[in-house]
């Protein structure tokens, strides 16, 4: 085998505040495992090279997804990709993550990896971080020290960079129930479905109850930026305004204009800047059109 | 720690090894115990050559660390054989012919057995997004796609 990992230091706590004393310890130097999909496929091209690695697959509770009215979902750092795409309560309450989820890696992938995991490799071409950006979710990171909810607006603070200190895991994200009259879509342009995007989206509308005026929008896009980003003026452009198909193909070249693409294997800035608005219009338009069920 | 007893049951069959931490899961199978099917191609989680059941769903084995898989159950293509005989996905991949080289059969065929244990009748839609995790190089993948839908029937009439 040509493709082998070097030695590391490695933990497996099984308790969580063991997990959060090594993380006090070692800090910068340890890396955490959960599924392990990016971490070993980067270890192994030799983009990470970690002193220790501490697996946090042998702590109990870690793994949980549930909904209710009241809380909405709730899912932790060990909740795989696969278990979010198969739960009944995503694809019926929050159809844009469940559609991220699909389309997050092979099966293989999504039956090892998890959405926390996903969110932070902090790629900007994640699909699940795309979704959860569009539906405003919230991460609770905990340290040693105590607990903290980050919005996930501030989560992405740079390519492959979060907001979580070294001494800090994330143990859950929550997204809050949706309103009444809302649409949510995630879509994604790649070769295979499976594949990494050139581009994906992810949008949330909610109409005032009684008329078609926009209470709420919400549109993400990923490769397109450095991180995950909202396209925030094309976000205000339609809040407030009776959605027409005319206001949200105007939002969609706004959100294009806020992107800043660029070229690599998978795509160019020049076509990633023209399709971005063409797939940020149909994707709020699918979510416009999914306020009426 | 470096090292690390892990406790495993491999294909009906209990084990007890000793593993170095970065050890993968398919350094273990295929170095030091010799279990050959499971196949290295890729190295970085692309290909699925190197696909395996753990706790009956499929992984990628060169993505997983030989010290986290202690306490778990792993299937590989070795343990798919009984004492009936071979499995009716084995049985169909020979009757359709949908392999050439067959390198990448093993990994094609845990795949298969992980979609075939989710849903008893696939569309041919499923069955393709079941196997999108694993590359053929030679046959075009349409044997491939038969094999499993003929698996699948027989499964059931063996029910």
């Amino acid at each position: 085998m040509t493709r082998i990992l070097q030695p590391f230091e490695f933990f497996a706590p099984s308790n969580l505040e063991e997990a959060l004393e090594i993380l006090r310890t070692y800090g910068r130097d340890v890396t955490i495992l959960a599924g392990g999909t990016d971490v070993l496929s980067r270890m192994k091209i030799g983009a990470l090279q970690p002193k220790s690695i501490m697996s946090i697959q042998e702590i109990p509770d870690l793994d949980f997804l549930e909904y209710n009215e009241k809380d909405g979902l709730r899912l932790g750092p060990m909740t795989k990709i696969r278990t979010v795409e198969d739960f009944p309560g995503v694809r019926e309450k929050y159809t844009s993550l469940y559609e991220a989820a699909r389309v997050n890696g092979t099966p293989q992938i999504r039956n090892m990896g998890t959405v926390v995991g996903n969110i932070c490799r902090s790629s900007p071409s994640a699909d699940c971080a795309c979704a959860l950006l569009s539906l405003d979710a919230q991460i609770c990171v905990r340290s040693a020290k105590g607990v903290r909810w980050i919005a996930i607006d501030k989560f992405f603070t740079a390519y492959n960079e979060t907001a979580i200190k070294p001494d800090e895991m994330v143990t859950e994200v929550r997204i809050l129930p949706v309103e009444d009259s809302t649409g949510t879509a995630f879509i994604k342009i790649g070769r295979l479905s499976q594949d990494l995007a050139k581009i994906n989206s992810a949008a949330q509308i909610t109409l005032r109850n009684g008329n078609g005026v926009c209470k709420k929008a919400r549109i993400s896009l990923g490769a397109m930026a450095p991180t995950s980003m909202r396209a925030k003026e094309a976000e205000k452009l339609i809040e407030g305004k009776e959605v027409t198909s005319d206001l949200l193909y105007q939002a969609g070249q706004k959100a294009s204009e806020e992107t800043q693409p660029i070229t690599d294997l998978r795509s160019t800035a020049e076509y990633r800047k023209r399709v971005s608005a063409v797939l940020s219009h149909r994707v709020l338009k699918l979510a416009w059109e999914r306020t009426k069920n | 720690m470096n090292k690390r007893e892990i406790k495993i049951t491999l294909n009906g069959k209990e084990y007890s090894l000793e593993v170095k931490a970065h050890q993968t899961l398919l350094q273990v199978l295929r170095e030091d115990l010799q279990l050959t099917a499971t196949k290295y191609s890729c190295g970085i989680g692309e290909c699925g050559a190197c696909t395996v059941l753990i706790n009956g769903e499929s992984h990628l084995s060169c993505l997983t660390l030989s010290p986290t898989v202690h306490g778990k159950n792993i299937q590989t293509l070795e343990g798919l054989e009984s004492n009936k005989g071979l499995h009716p996905i084995q049985e169909a991949f020979i009757s359709e012919d949908a392999f050439a080289c067959g390198f990448c059969t093993p990994g094609m065929i845990m795949s298969a057995l992980d979609l075939l244990q989710r849903g008893p009748k696939p569309t041919q839609e499923e069955i393709m997004e079941g196997l999108a995790g694993n590359i053929c190089r030679c046959t075009g993948y349409y044997k491939i796609i038969k094999a499993v839908g003929k698996a699948a029937q027989q499964m059931k009439e063996r029910k």
